[in-house]
């Protein structure tokens, strides 16, 4: 069952001789519960690709379908909704509201729909994301590695129906790194949430279900991955 | 060219928005700067013209003969001398100097050089001051000038420490932003000195632009406030006629002056630059890299909007405390602002109208609120001495006593007057059952305008249409006793003056009888001439009953003396036809007033012109010059207050808007982040309501508090020490309260609400430019 289409992307920048095509005409499908990882060099459309899977930017041309959902045949107030509800996007500057406390980003998403979140859920997430003793700290008071996590159960915490993550571990040491990845890796799990991770990291890459390599705006490697 | 201003350069062209909002605060500063400039030497050039108008020259020599008069311009400190003539003969030479170190050896040199003798009483000078102050010649005078400038100099520096946050504000706004590029610059081997540099730069940069703008903005701003400042007539009641404020008051530029104001606008814009360099130095390099951009350290949890507002009041409450130092100013530079508007004008008026009414006789009915008092108005009487108001007022007491109404018609015709009052009284003494005489009785007829005037400042017990339907007297003032007995009428007794033939009036004249008391006594009028013959009169009562119906007691009615004890009756004027019968004839110490306020206030010099023109008719008095005077001093008063009120009001919204709008757009990357998370434009334009809602809100609540404090201090002030009983008579108390505390506070709060559009454009508009970008640039903002 696909739960994500992506037929003939294509986006570019710039007009006349400035203008670049940062997507290529991208199809693929992915199924509900894959993670997959993006790879490519810099500048390939890795991350255009994420923020249009996401709902934060609008394709030159082409669909996105999740769930059987048109996303770009939404006004821009229910494409907010969407995001709100079907998307979780992780950073790999966290970007996190420096005002809100770990505890009131994770829940920021479901306040922002109008519910009170589950105290019952939140307990379980924090207490996955090691982050009970964090919960009323700013984010200007954690390090790298939990302001990530807090990212992270951000995306998580309205169970959306796709997590995507721009280099999730890009800013973070490698036992931070290692964590992180374990960390997504057991939510994809326990959820079957379907996850879309770019990364540059080879390690993150091979612990996902599918590597799709992009490449000057065009997907020139679609490898499936048999992670145990 | 140095790498200072290169990257000063480049930061301007790159920052663009910053740099506008620098130059317009650069601009602000230095035109009011330039403005206050203007107006002190204007009002140099006015004081120096009074001088001059004086007497136009530094001396005023008399009694000099022409030769000694010649030898004086030998004297090489005198720069010229003129001659003043009178009959084609020399009155005195007017001397203009140069460089005077002192007046007295000065004169002593005037002396020696025209060869005074000592013996000479024909030689005599004066010594215009004023004009050699103005013109600095002597040492005195330049003290005496530095020292004026010292003091105006006072007021500019309180002016540039206001001026300060509104330069200070953008500088800062705008180095914040590149606070790491600062910290990268230092990392790789700028110095501190070089940094500090950037910035001065850029304030010398943007200066080339704002300071002459500034310059020409503050000479228009000054011309304005001139303009201004004649319009109040505050110029026409110092110097009189047109024609002398025309010759004196003239708005004067001084290209120093200008230029003096535009360098310390630019000195200050220099400072701001130099200040904000250092404090970008203070963090060192690595703090300044390692600092994210609008890193949080400390929140507050609860907050009142996030009570009220939800989650979008929390957030919006937590960002308007990011940046404390500066929503503290802007708050109290908002609070000051509302304050200043509603407590100042509200007490300016309490001011005004107490001045106004101070002008208006406090008669038995009230404050009688009108331009003029026409004493005593009746038919014509020819040949009489219009300064002999006793005189008149007998001759009054022969006429038709329904003459008054030629008087109404007279004024009512000219069409200088309006609201017209007509009170008539007659007086005379309550007869018991036993046929003695009880408690003093006063009967007022009163025309609508009258009767309106009671009621002015409470609720009247019925309208005049009614009044005059009505029937009855109305009680205005009576013992308790008169009261508690409810009488249906009243029969009281007066005097009234019969004429008697000039025999039989010789016979009785008695010209040392007391005229209150003898009321057998003969009353002779008239000079005896042949012109103005004897006319004599002999008293006799009358005696009247009148209905008496409800009582109405006047809060304002002026009986605290000698009418605490009286009846006071009223009745329309639409009865006092049908009365006079009654009364029988002329009544002895009766009399009527007719009061009118001005229809056109340009027309007053006509008015007073056809009052005089008419004085065998009737004997105007005017409060209004007096009043108009003490009008145009507090109009001039009330101008300087929203000059200075503006000023707070311009410096607190620049304020709020640099605060308000640059914290949107640092935020621009969090704002993009949140988008992401799923926040609706609806949802965010919400929160920065908010946001604009709380500096408002805060500056309202605490502009209120003040406001009530004041007024209530005020209040005791007035009750308590001027005299409650003073604003009680004048009909400007409620229930004790002299001022108003309804109306600052609704001011404050009209006032707020305008704030509250301009903050809210403040932050709509970033906000709107922000979401024609992409989200994905928005949030790439601070990668």
């Amino acid at each position: 069952m696909e739960f994500l289409t992506v037929e003939n992307l294509c986006k570019q920048y710039g007009k006349g001789e400035t203008q670049v095509n940062a997507l290529d005409h991208v199809s693929f499908t992915i199924p509900k519960g894959q993670m997959t990882a993006v790879i490519g060099p810099s500048g390939s459309g890795k991350s255009t690709l994420l923020h249009i899977l996401g709902g934060v930017d609008r394709p030159t041309s082409g669909k996105v379908y999740l769930d059987g959902q048109d996303v770009y045949a939404q006004n821009s107030k229910n494409l907010a909704v969407f995001r709100r509800r079907q998307v979780g996007l992780i950073y790999q500057f966290y970007n996190l509201i420096p005002v809100l406390s770990a505890e009131e980003n994770i829940t920021l998403p479901s306040i922002m729909d109008g519910r009170k979140p589950d105290p019952k859920q939140l307990e379980e997430l924090l207490e996955r994301l090691s982050l009970k003793e964090r919960r009323n700290h700013l984010p200007s008071q954690l390090s790298g590695g939990q302001q990530q996590r807090v990212s992270i159960g951000r995306a998580l915490f309205n169970s959306p129906g796709v997590i995507l993550a721009d280099e999730p571990t890009g800013n973070l040491d490698s036992k931070n790194s290692a964590e992180i990845v374990a960390l997504l890796r057991q939510s994809n799990r326990d959820f079957k949430q379907t996850m879309i991770i770019i990364t540059h990291d080879e390690n993150v890459a091979l612990q996902c279900d599918r590597i799709l390599t992009i490449s000057d705006g065009k997907i020139t490697n679609d490898t499936m991955n048999n992670v145990s | 060219m140095k790498f200072e201003t290169l990257l000063a350069r480049r930061y301007i062209t790159a920052q663009k928005r910053h740099s506008v909002l620098t130059t317009c605060s650069i601009v602000i500063a230095v035109a009011l700067m330039t403005m206050l400039f203007c107006l002190y030497s204007t009002l140099m050039t006015v004081k120096r013209n009074e001088a001059y108008d004086d007497l136009p020259g530094h001396f005023a020599l008399y009694g000099l003969s022409d030769e000694q008069a010649e030898k004086l311009k030998t004297i090489p400190e005198i720069g010229e001398i003129r001659t003043e003539e009178e009959y084609g003969k020399t009155v005195r030479y007017i001397v203009l100097g140069k460089e005077i170190d002192s007046e007295k050896f000065f004169i002593d040199r005037i002396k020696e050089t025209a060869g005074i003798e000592k013996d000479n009483h024909d030689f005599h000078y004066n010594i215009n001051y004023d004009l050699l102050s103005f013109d600095r010649l002597t040492d005195d005078a330049k003290l005496e000038m530095a020292m004026t400038f010292a003091m105006f100099f006072v007021v500019v520096i309180v002016f540039m420490m206001l001026l300060r946050l509104v330069i200070d504000t953008s500088f800062e706004v705008s180095s914040k932003e590149r606070e790491r590029q600062f910290g990268v610059l230092q990392s790789v081997g700028a110095t501190p000195k070089q940094i500090v540099r950037i910035m001065t730069s850029e304030g010398i940069m943007l200066s080339v632009i704002g300071v002459p703008l500034g310059g020409a903005l503050g000479v228009l701003l000054g011309y304005v406030t001139y303009r201004a400042v004649l319009t109040t007539g505050i110029a026409k009641v110092m110097y009189g006629s047109q024609e002398k404020i025309d010759r004196l008051v003239t708005y004067s530029v001084s290209p120093w002056m200008v230029a003096l104001g535009m360098l310390l606008g630019f000195v200050w814009v220099m400072f701001s630059a130099y200040g904000t360099g250092m404090r970008v130095i203070k963090k060192s390099p690595v703090e300044s890299i390692s600092a994210r951009p609008n890193a949080v350290k400390k929140i507050r949890r609860f907050s009142i909007s996030g009570l009220l507002f939800g989650w979008t009041g929390k957030l919006a409450s937590r960002n308007a405390r990011r940046q404390k130092k500066r929503f503290i100013i802007t708050v109290l530079s908002l609070t000051l602002s509302l304050l200043m508007f509603a407590v100042f004008g509200v007490i300016m008026d309490l001011a005004e109208d107490y001045y106004r009414r101070a002008w208006f006789i406090v008669d038995d009915l009230g404050i009688q609120e009108s331009d003029f008092v026409i004493m005593y108005s009746a038919a014509e009487l020819p040949d009489q001495d219009d300064t002999d108001e006793e005189r008149v007022q007998f001759q009054l007491l022969m006429s038709d006593p329904l003459a008054y109404r030629e008087g109404i018609k007279i004024l009512s015709d000219s069409g200088y007057f309006t609201d017209i009052e007509y009170v008539d009284n007659r007086h005379g003494k309550m007869l018991k059952q036993d046929g003695t005489e009880g408690t003093r009785i006063q009967v007022y007829y009163l025309n609508r305008v009258g009767y309106d005037r009671i009621w002015k400042y409470q609720e009247a017990p019925m309208s005049y249409d009614e009044f005059v339907k009505y029937g009855k007297a109305i009680t205005l003032n009576a013992p308790q006793s008169f009261l508690d007995q409810k009488p249906d009428a009243v029969t009281f007794q007066g005097k009234n003056m019969v004429p008697i033939s000039a025999e039989e009036g010789e016979k009785f004249y008695d010209p040392d009888a007391d005229q209150d008391t003898d009321e057998e006594r003969i009353v002779r009028i008239g000079d005896g001439t042949e012109h103005d013959p004897y006319v004599y009169y002999k008293m006799e009562h009358f005696t009247a009953t009148l209905p008496v119906g409800m009582d109405a007691q006047s809060k304002y009615a002026n009986n605290d003396s000698s009418g605490s004890g009286e009846i006071w009756l009223l009745l329309p004027e639409e009865r006092y036809e049908q009365d006079l019968a009654m009364y029988g004839g002329q009544q002895y110490n009766f009399g009527f007033t007719i009061s009118c306020k001005l229809k056109n206030e340009s027309d007053y010099q006509k008015a007073t012109d056809f009052i005089d023109a008419n004085r065998h008719l009737m004997i105007g008095e005017s409060a209004y010059d007096a009043m108009r005077t003490a009008r145009t001093v507090l109009a001039a008063v009330k101008m300087a207050a929203l000059f200075i009120n503006l000023m707070v009001a311009l410096i607190a919204a620049v304020n709020m808007v640099n605060i308000i709008s640059t914290g949107i757009i640092n935020r621009k990357s969090e704002l993009a982040s949140m988008q992401c998370c799923g926040m609706t434009r609806g949802q965010m334009y919400r929160m920065s309501v908010i946001e604009c809602l709380q500096f408002v809100l805060r500056a309202a609540v605490c502009a209120s508090i003040l406001a009530v404090l004041i007024i209530w201090g005020t209040d005791s002030f007035m009750n308590f020490v001027v005299g409650g009983e003073i604003f009680a008579q004048r009909g400007m108390t409620d229930g004790g309260v002299i001022v108003s505390y309804s109306v600052p506070v609704v001011r404050i709060w009209l006032s707020a609400a305008v704030a509250f559009v301009i903050a809210i454009c403040a932050s709509l508009l970033p906000l709107r430019r922000m979401q024609q970008e992409p989200l994905v640039e928005q949030i790439r903002a601070v990668e």
